[in-house]
């Protein structure tokens, strides 16, 4: 080679390589946030948590210990009513819009729901109490169901919307080929195909709903005391780091940190276990 | 993996070789027309001659209608273009038979003459050859092919001979000299079977080993 | 005298009605005319191969013959019929059931195992008795030449299998409901030499016990796998008939030209 050549060539190999280290420092970059938080609530919260912290109850103000088994539980309970409620609106929504929604009425749809995506949790919250808390007359964990539910149904619409739309037509115009109606054809073949990408959608739609607070504070307002009724108040983690992170007591912050820590290992749990049960039987193709 | 179109590939075969039996027997009945001095067999040979038209006329288009329905290639394509060949000889090896039958009624008083000469053992020869050929094309023969191509040689020496003496008989004796021309051109025909019986078994060798013999000057196969 | 014959002319046993007829259809796409009085008539238990070159309107009509056209928002004047009925008065799913369609590309159902795959038309219908469902699958197997290559892995995802195995097992899914008529739209055209060779002589198996129209672009395919060819040009029917003659003497001067690759 001449040594224009391989000039060159060292040129382009440097241009190569600092690309690559760029693209590496970016990603270290992004990834820092993640890990200063992890390591941080861990490091603070880590002296609050031990059994007693998953299955006791809060103490009185003023002593020391006890656990947040309710809020725990509360969580849990609000976010699989914002489930029942915000799912099933959100799929089939997203199954019409994908579907038959090649239309003004589909387009407007679509607006609606981006709209709605975009709206302060918070209105939201206060929207649910006034379809909810105030004629039922007091908090309960219903109304916070339908707030959650609420929040859930732009991002489950949306996604759902473009995993059946990124399922090839050739497998709808096959069961139709074989005398399947059309909406079987929809709910039997093309929404399984479309399942993981979907379940990527409600995934996300939960882990918003689970780290929301301010709906949940004009809905469900929170319980000190152990309670399952839908009809009552109901604790939630994030009202609990709310409640505890803001009083002066230190154990209390100590234990606001331990249940920040707990809700983002929630989460990341979470993940991991959709991940694992909507793998497909069959290896990727 | 068999192709449904194979089977095409045999019937044409077979029609060829049921074609190739009805122009032996042709000849066969030509020939014992002319020797016998038998008029009414000599008329059903060119009776028959249109039966020998009708398979030139359906094999070859059975012949067109493989080549455009089955593109064939190799073997196959050898075996379609050699089926032509092979059609038009025994084709014209039935107009050759039906010459040989007009030429018993000239020859029916002139027996003895007829027999003292050496066209019968031209006749059996040339016979031996298209029944040879039609063996190796059945068998995919090359090596009787081969012996067909030797043969070739020895009714064209026959050929040259028979004229001699038949030349000088005519000198001899004027009367003879009728039955002895027609007799000189029974010889040609006799000359003209061979020919095509050669062509025949340089088509199967074609087939058999894709060597291309026609043209070669000299005796046997070259390599 | 015994003068030998060519065997009788293959293309429609005499007196048998057509299992599908055409007329005068017109189909549209919004403005676009797709398909120009087309009049033709499907023989029953014949392959048809349907030529032209591309955007001729040949993969059109196949889909107006199953009414899969609706799917891409076509419309569609004339009248087609299956056996005497016009299809439009036919409820369409059921149509579908009687008229099957294999695609280009092979496309099984990817949740789905092999055996689902197949057995999936009858399945989505209300059929859930097992022991039969297994007849169905082995039997549509078997006929698509596949049974002995995936017997034993019946479980195995429907996408596991080569391409041409793929197709193979489309064909079987769309035998599994029973059609009357199985429409190809270039079969074989995403596939290796051997498979093509494979669904060519499977194409010939089948129609002793289906009605076939095949859509391709491959003329010398038409020629060896049909009985009769259809030649379109830009929506319009130029000239149907035997393959055999279509072939060696076509009547209209285009065709010809296609044939032989002069245009097209």
């Amino acid at each position: 080679m001449r040594t224009n050549e391989k000039l060159y060539l060292l040129w382009r190999k440097a241009k190569n390589n600092a690309m690559l280290a760029f693209s590496l420092a970016c990603l270290l970059l992004a990834l820092v946030p993640l890990v200063l938080i992890f390591s941080y609530t861990l490091i603070q919260g880590i002296s609050a948590i031990n059994l007693d912290f998953f299955i006791q109850m809060p103490k009185p103000v003023g002593e020391t210990g006890g656990g947040m088994a309710n809020a725990l539980v509360g969580t849990g309970i609000l976010i699989g009513l914002g489930g029942l409620f915000g799912l099933p609106v959100g799929i089939l929504a997203g199954i019409y819009l994908a579907e038959y929604g090649d239309n003004p009425l589909g387009g407007t749809v679509r607006f609606l729901a981006d709209v709605l995506s975009g709206i302060p949790s918070i209105i939201v919250g206060v929207v649910a109490y006034i379809i909810v808390v105030l004629p039922m007359k007091h908090f309960s964990a219903l109304a916070g169901g339908v707030a959650l539910g609420i929040l859930m149904i732009p991002t489950v619409t949306r996604t759902t919307e473009e995993m059946i739309r990124l399922v090839p037509q050739s497998y709808r115009e096959a069961g139709l080929a074989i005398g399947i109606p059309r909406w079987k054809t929809t709910l039997r073949i093309i929404l399984p195909t479309a399942l993981k990408g979907i379940t990527t959608g409600i995934l996300l739609a939960i882990a918003r709903a689970a780290g929301e607070t301010a709906p949940l504070l004009f809905t469900a307002l929170g319980n000190r005391f152990w309670s399952t009724a839908i009809d009552q108040p109901i604790g939630s983690l994030t009202v609990f780091i709310y409640d505890y992170a803001k009083s002066p007591f230190e154990d209390w912050i100590r234990q606001a940190w331990g249940a920040a820590f707990v809700l983002i290992a929630l989460i990341f749990a979470l993940s991991v276990i959709f991940r694992i049960v909507t793998r497909s039987r069959y290896a990727e193709h | 993996m068999e192709r449904h179109f194979e089977r095409e590939l045999e019937d044409l075969k077979g029609t060829l070789v049921n074609m190739g039996s009805l122009v032996d027997g042709q000849l066969g009945s030509a020939c014992r027309a002319l020797f016998e001095g038998d008029l009414s067999r000599a008329r059903d040979v060119m009776d028959r001659d249109r039966e020998v038209d009708a398979y030139d006329t359906l094999i070859d288009r059975q012949c067109m209608d493989i080549f455009a329905l089955t593109q064939p290639v190799a073997v196959d394509l050898r075996l379609l273009m050699s089926a032509l060949a092979i059609n038009s000889q025994l084709e014209r090896i039935g107009d050759i038979a039906v010459n040989i039958a007009e030429r018993v009624e000239p020859l029916v008083a002139h027996r003895e003459f007829l027999l003292s000469t050496r066209l019968s053992e031209m006749a059996d020869i040339a016979r031996i050859m298209v029944r040879d050929s039609l063996d190796s094309f059945i068998r995919g023969d090359a090596t009787l092919a081969s012996r067909v191509l030797v043969s070739d040689d020895v009714v064209d020496k026959l050929d040259g001979g028979l004229f001699r003496t038949l030349v000088a008989e005519m000198k001899g004796h004027h009367e003879r000299v009728e039955p002895a021309a027609h007799i000189l051109i029974l010889s040609r025909h006799l000359e003209r079977l061979a020919d095509h019986a050669t062509n025949i078994a340089e088509d199967v060798i074609f087939i058999v080993e894709a060597k291309l013999v026609k043209h070669t000057a000299g005796e046997g196969i070259r390599p | 005298m015994d003068v030998p014959s060519d065997q009788p002319s293959p293309a429609a046993k005499a007196g048998e009605p057509a299992k599908m007829v055409a007329r005068n259809v017109d189909a549209f796409f919004g403005k676009t005319q797709a398909l120009k009085k087309v009049s033709l008539e499907v023989a029953t238990n014949r392959v048809l191969a349907i030529i032209g070159p591309s955007g001729c309107g040949k993969s059109t009509f196949l889909r107006c013959l199953n009414r899969m056209h609706e799917v891409a928002s076509g419309t569609m004047k004339g009248t087609i019929t299956l056996d005497g009925q016009n299809i439009l008065q036919i409820d369409e799913v059921n149509l579908r059931r009687r008229v099957g369609m294999v695609f280009q590309k092979p496309n099984p159902f990817p949740t789905m195992s092999i055996f689902d795959n197949v057995a999936a038309g009858l399945r989505f219908n209300g059929h859930h008795n097992r022991k039969h469902l297994a007849e169905v699958v082995e039997r549509c197997l078997r006929q698509a030449a596949l049974w002995d290559e995936v017997k034993d892995s019946l479980n195995k995802s429907g996408m596991s299998i080569s391409g041409g195995q793929q197709q193979r097992l489309c064909i079987a899914r769309t035998l599994a409901v029973s059609p009357e008529v199985v429409l190809m739209d270039e079969p074989a055209s995403a596939l290796d030499p051997l498979s093509t060779a494979k669904i060519e002589e499977l194409i010939y198996e089948l129609k002793q016990n289906y009605t076939i129209a095949i859509v391709t672009h491959n003329m010398q395919q038409a020629a060896r796998v049909s009985d009769m060819t259809a030649f379109f040009y830009l929506g319009e029917l130029i000239e149907i008939g035997e393959t055999k003659r279509i072939f060696t003497t076509p009547e209209k001067r285009q065709t010809e030209d296609y044939i032989t690759g002069r245009f097209g």
